[in-house]
C-alpha cells in the first residue's frame, strides 16, 4: 500500500470514530443534566415509608369521626384500602391473613424488575390487639414512578 | 498539520482539515454546555418539580396521620409557585396558567376531599380535620374541628340515686338515674376504657370527670376515649337508651384482662370512682 492510500485510511478511520463520539458527547451534554434533574426529585425512600404509615393506619381501630373504636383483630384489609387509588407506577402487596394490593397488575409485572431500577420496599410490622397481627408490606417502584 | 504546513490552501481546504472541525466542534459543544447552565440556572423547572413531590408527599402524609388526629398545616412556598390540586396530582406552576411539573399522590376516597387551584401569592393550608382532607387559601375556610371534650368544665350538684356496687358486672345496667343517666359495664378483654356520651348539656364533662377519677384508682388501661355518639351511632341497647334522652347520659365501658385485678376489687375501685363524682 502507498503512502497516499495510508492517509485515506488514516482519515476514514480518524472520521469514523470522529462524527459518531462528537454526537455523543453533544447528546450527552443536552440529556445528563434533564436526567440528574428528574433522579433527583425520586423520593422513593419517603414515599415507601409513608405507604407503610397509611396501611398500618387504616388497619388499626381509629375512626377518622368516632376516635378509637375496637381492638386491632386482623380485619380484612382489603376493606381498610380498597379505596386507595393511584396512578402512580407502583404497586404493592399487603400480606394480613389474606393478600391484598394497590395497583395489582403493577406489582406482579414490576416485581422481577425489582433490582433492575426498579426499587422494592419489604417490611414485617406487628400490630397490637386483641391478638398480635403480623402485616407484611412488600412494595415495588419504577425508575421514574412519578411519570 | 496538514493545514499549517500548507503552502497554497483554499477553502475547501481549510474547511475539511481536522484542526478546522475540531475547533468548530468544540466552539459548538462549548456553546452547549454554555446554553445548559444557563438553562439550569434560570429555569424554574427543578423548583416546580421538587415542590409538586413535596405537595403530594405532604398529602399522602395527611393520609397516614393517625385518624383521630385534626391538624392544618400553613405551608410556605416562594411567591412565584402556585399550586393545582386535583385527585390524585399536584401540579406546581409559575405562570398565570397552570402548566408547570405534576406529582402524584395515593388519594383515598374514604375521605372527602377538597381540591383547589392556588394561584402564584395565595397561601396554601392544609388540612385534615376528620375525615376530611384538602387544601384551602384562608384559614377560617379549614372546617371546624369535632367536639372538644372539655375536662374543665364545672359540673353541677346531681340529684339522683345511685345503685348499689352489685349492679356493676359483665352487663350493661344502670347505676345512676335519672338526671343523669349513667350506665357502667365492666369486663374481660384488652385493657381499655370507652365513654360514650349523648353530648348533651354536662355530658361530656361527666364522661371526663368519671374517666380522671377511675384513673386516679390506679386502675391501669392501656388507652381511653370519650365519644360522642348520636343516635345514627347508637350501636346497641344502652347506646340507643342514652341517644334517645334529652338527659345528660353516658355508657362507661371498661374492659380489663383477666389477670389484672380479682373482677371484685376492679368492681370496687370503678363504684368508688364514680361515686366520687356522682355524689
Amino acid at each position: 500500500m502507498n503512502k497516499k492510500a495510508t492517509w485515506v485510511w488514516a482519515d476514514a478511520l480518524y472520521w469514523f470514530f470522529y462524527i459518531p463520539v462528537t454526537v455523543i458527547v453533544i447528546v450527552a451534554l443536552v440529556v445528563v443534566p434533564t436526567s440528574i434533574l428528574n433522579s433527583s426529585v425520586q423520593p422513593t425512600n419517603l414515599d415507601a415509608t409513608i405507604m407503610e404509615q397509611r396501611i398500618l393506619n387504616s388497619l388499626t381501630p381509629m375512626s377518622p369521626t368516632l376516635g378509637y373504636q375496637k381492638d386491632f383483630s386482623v380485619p380484612n384489609p382489603a376493606q381498610a384500602i380498597k379505596y386507595s387509588v393511584s396512578p402512580k407506577k407502583f404497586g404493592v402487596k399487603i400480606d394480613v391473613d389474606e393478600v391484598t394490593y394497590i395497583n395489582k397488575q403493577y406489582y406482579e409485572d414490576a416485581i422481577p424488575l425489582a433490582g433492575l431500577g426498579y426499587k422494592k420496599y419489604e417490611n414485617l410490622f406487628a400490630v397490637r390487639g386483641t391478638n398480635f397481627g403480623k402485616v407484611f408490606i412488600s412494595q415495588v417502584y419504577a425508575p421514574n414512578y412519578e411519570q | 498539520m496538514k493545514l499549517l504546513l500548507a503552502k497554497r490552501g483554499n477553502v475547501i481546504d481549510l474547511m475539511t482539515s481536522p484542526l478546522f472541525i475540531t475547533i468548530v466542534a468544540l466552539g459548538l459543544v462549548g456553546l452547549t454546555i454554555f446554553s445548559a447552565i444557563t438553562q439550569i440556572g434560570s429555569s424554574t423547572t427543578f423548583e416546580q418539580k421538587s415542590y409538586s413531590a413535596d405537595a403530594a408527599l405532604l398529602i399522602d402524609s395527611l393520609y397516614a396521620v393517625r385518624k383521630d388526629v385534626n391538624l392544618n398545616y400553613i405551608y410556605l412556598t416562594p411567591e412565584n409557585i402556585g399550586f393545582q390540586i386535583t385527585p390524585n396530582t399536584i401540579i406546581a406552576y409559575t405562570n398565570k396558567t397552570p402548566e408547570g411539573n405534576k406529582f402524584y399522590y395515593t388519594q383515598d376516597y374514604f375521605y372527602s376531599n377538597t381540591y383547589g387551584n392556588f394561584a402564584p401569592g395565595k397561601p396554601l393550608i392544609f388540612f385534615k380535620i376528620g375525615n376530611k382532607i384538602g387544601a384551602t387559601d384562608t384559614i377560617s375556610k379549614v372546617p371546624d374541628n369535632l367536639p372538644v371534650i372539655s375536662c374543665d368544665s364545672e359540673l353541677p350538684k346531681f340529684e339522683g340515686i345511685l345503685a348499689g356496687i352489685e349492679k356493676i358486672g359483665p352487663t350493661s345496667q344502670q347505676i345512676f338515674g335519672q338526671t343523669p343517666l349513667v350506665y357502667a359495664q365492666i369486663t374481660q378483654g384488652p385493657s381499655e376504657l370507652i365513654i360514650y356520651t349523648n353530648n348533651k348539656k354536662y355530658a361530656n364533662a361527666l364522661a371526663c370527670a368519671i374517666a380522671k377519677s377511675i384513673r386516679n384508682k390506679e386502675i391501669n388501661f392501656e388507652g381511653y376515649s370519650i365519644i360522642p355518639i348520636t343516635p345514627l351511632l347508637a350501636f346497641d341497647d344502652t347506646t340507643k337508651i342514652i341517644t334517645s334522652t334529652q338527659e345528660p347520659a353516658v355508657f362507661v365501658k371498661l374492659q380489663q384482662p383477666k389477670t389484672q385485678y380479682g373482677i371484685n376489687v376492679l368492681n370496687a375501685y370503678v363504684y368508688d370512682a364514680m361515686k366520687e363524682v356522682l355524689t
